[in-house]
């Protein structure tokens, strides 16, 4: 398995999305700058702690990985399909079942490490910069960390289930249009909601769509066997 | 010699429709097995069953004497194969393709790359990305791949699309190569007769999914193609002549005018000279011959094969 996991990286050539990775965490680092230190000049402030600063901030890296998801399932499955590669990849004398769960393997711990790695080291940087500057009042304490931590692991797991919810879509008419729309309007959808309430936050939503996405993930290898490639 | 490959009421259904129907045929080890027939006989639907691709509705396969199932991945190790139409990763290089072709096949053989660009005449293409091949390039890029790992089995789906005639005539020689000297076995499928039968030992002719006819090449060839047509107003006497001053067997009354002398004993020399002796009017005493593509033609009915 591994091998073939290291075969699909080699093949997609996937070191060059690591590039977009970076410029998309530059990009949500600036954001956050921008919205937590400079944009202070308003009445109320919207983050009046470090809770605040986390729960925008881990909005923002999930929502981006959902989607870069949808890029890689796009990549690695659905393209496969459009250019008929997949009948190369099905005539190898190994199990279509190990074929594709290598690629799933490859979106979701791709999706859960980026995922965790972006909200540490933002998170990081973010509370570095307010040693200096003071806008976010309170104190960091150990046990609030600990808190924040296993939020981030789990709830990174969790969009790593969600973000293979769009290969159902994708896989109807293997599109990928339809792939990445998917997923754009599944973030719009658990990321949307106003102040406190969000819907991605609700614990229980979160792991019904992180089930949905294994069970999706699930079907597409189950059927795979007995399928015909035209 | 042994069968390497056997289907037997081999069939696949589209909504109802039978794409494939009952096909059984029987590919020999060693041989070049021409598959024949026109655009969407179902001659592609056959390669993808027999590469596992579709599954079958009903029927078997056979492969070196042990049935195919859904699962019967080992199998594929032994074959090699272009379906339909090459594809490439075509971000990538030639030869990134073969090697990742190797991987995946389990064949690790580093010369075997080498070997197989050089058979099949590809050069200079160093560093280009497969995308930028034209269709020539890409079928024998595909060919080197399908060969790379010495399969037993060589599957070839209409190989010659694309190439010129040099190219054609090159990859010809290949194949009588890969089948004579590396004793492969190989189906080519083809809507075109003169591609194939120039090197098919056998031919399979398929039409509307039916496989109308499997017959070895020195069958039809030695089939007494060949015969001397007479043209005359008086072929009783001529007839008479035949069998009896002559003493031919082989021939037959096309009509009131017309006899054809299969019999190979006597030329067409010899049998104007008796004729003229016994003072029989000839109209026109010529050699034809019976061309495997009438045979074809008659066999499918015209439409779309030559």
């Amino acid at each position: 398995m591994l091998k073939l996991i290291a075969l699909e990286i080699r093949k997609n050539k996937l070191a060059g999305i690591l590039k977009g990775v970076l410029y998309a965490n530059l990009a949500i680092l600036a954001f956050m700058i921008l919205v937590v230190f400079i944009d202070q000049s308003e009445a109320d402030s919207t983050f009046v702690s470090y809770a605040d600063v986390f729960e925008g901030l881990y909005v923002f890296v999930k929502s981006t990985y959902i989607i870069f998801a949808a890029i890689l399932l796009s990549k690695l499955v659905i393209e496969e399909y459009k250019n008929n590669t997949i009948t190369l990849l099905f005539m190898y004398p190994i199990s279509r079942k190990k074929l594709i769960t290598a690629k799933l393997i490859i979106v979701f711990l791709f999706t859960l490490v980026n995922i965790v790695v972006a909200e540490i080291v933002i998170g990081g940087i973010l509370v570095g910069i307010n040693h200096y500057v003071n806008v976010v009042p309170g104190q960091l304490t150990w046990s609030m960390l600990s808190v924040e931590l296993v939020k981030v692991g789990t709830s990174a797991v969790y969009a790593a289930g969600i973000g293979l919810i769009p290969l159902f879509f994708g896989m109807r008419k293997k599109s990928v249009p339809t792939t990445i729309v998917a997923a754009v309007l599944l973030v719009s959808l658990i990321s949307s909601g106003f102040d406190e309430f969000r819907l991605g936050n609700m614990a229980a939503v979160s792991i019904v769509l992180a089930v949905v996405g294994m069970g999706v993930a699930y079907l597409s290898i189950r059927k795979i066997e007995t399928a015909d490639i035209d | 010699m042994t069968n390497i490959l056997r289907t037997q009421n081999l069939t696949k259904t589209y909504q109802g429709k039978e794409a494939v129907n009952s096909v059984n045929m029987n590919i020999k080890q060693g041989e070049i097995y021409g598959f024949l027939g026109p655009n969407g006989a179902g001659k592609t639907t056959v390669m993808k069953m027999i590469t596992n691709l579709v599954k079958p509705t009903y029927g078997e396969i056979e492969f070196f004497g042990e049935k195919m199932t859904e699962r019967s991945y080992e199998m594929l190790k032994r074959m090699g194969c272009i379906i339909e139409y090459p594809v490439f990763y075509d971000k990538l290089t030639a030869k990134e393709n073969l090697i990742l072709h190797g991987e995946y096949m389990g064949y690790y053989d580093k010369q075997a790359m080498g070997e197989a660009l050089e058979l099949v005449k590809l050069t200079g293409i160093d560093n280009k990305p497969v995308k930028q091949f034209s269709l020539g390039m890409k079928q024998r890029l595909g060919i080197a791949r399908a060969v790379m790992t010495k399969p037993e089995l060589l599957i070839l789906d209409e190989p010659i699309n694309g190439l010129d005639p040099l190219g054609i005539k090159e990859m010809r020689e290949v194949f009588r190569m890969l089948s004579q000297e590396y004793g492969m076995t190989l189906l080519i499928s083809s809507h075109l007769l003169a591609e194939i039968e120039q090197i098919a030992d056998t031919i399979g002719v398929i039409r509307e999914g039916v496989l109308l006819e499997e017959v070895a090449m020195q069958t039809i060839r030695g089939g007494n193609t060949e015969y001397i047509e007479l043209i005359t107003n008086e072929s009783s006497k001529a007839v008479y002549v035949l069998e009896h001053k002559l003493k031919l067997t082989n021939f037959k009354v096309m009509d009131p005018r017309t006899i054809r002398v299969y019999d190979d004993s006597i030329s067409q020399r010899e049998l104007n000279k008796a004729l003229v002796m016994e003072d029989i009017e000839l109209e026109s005493l010529s050699k034809m011959n019976h061309s495997l593509e009438d045979y074809f033609l008659n066999l499918i009915g015209g439409d779309g094969i030559a």
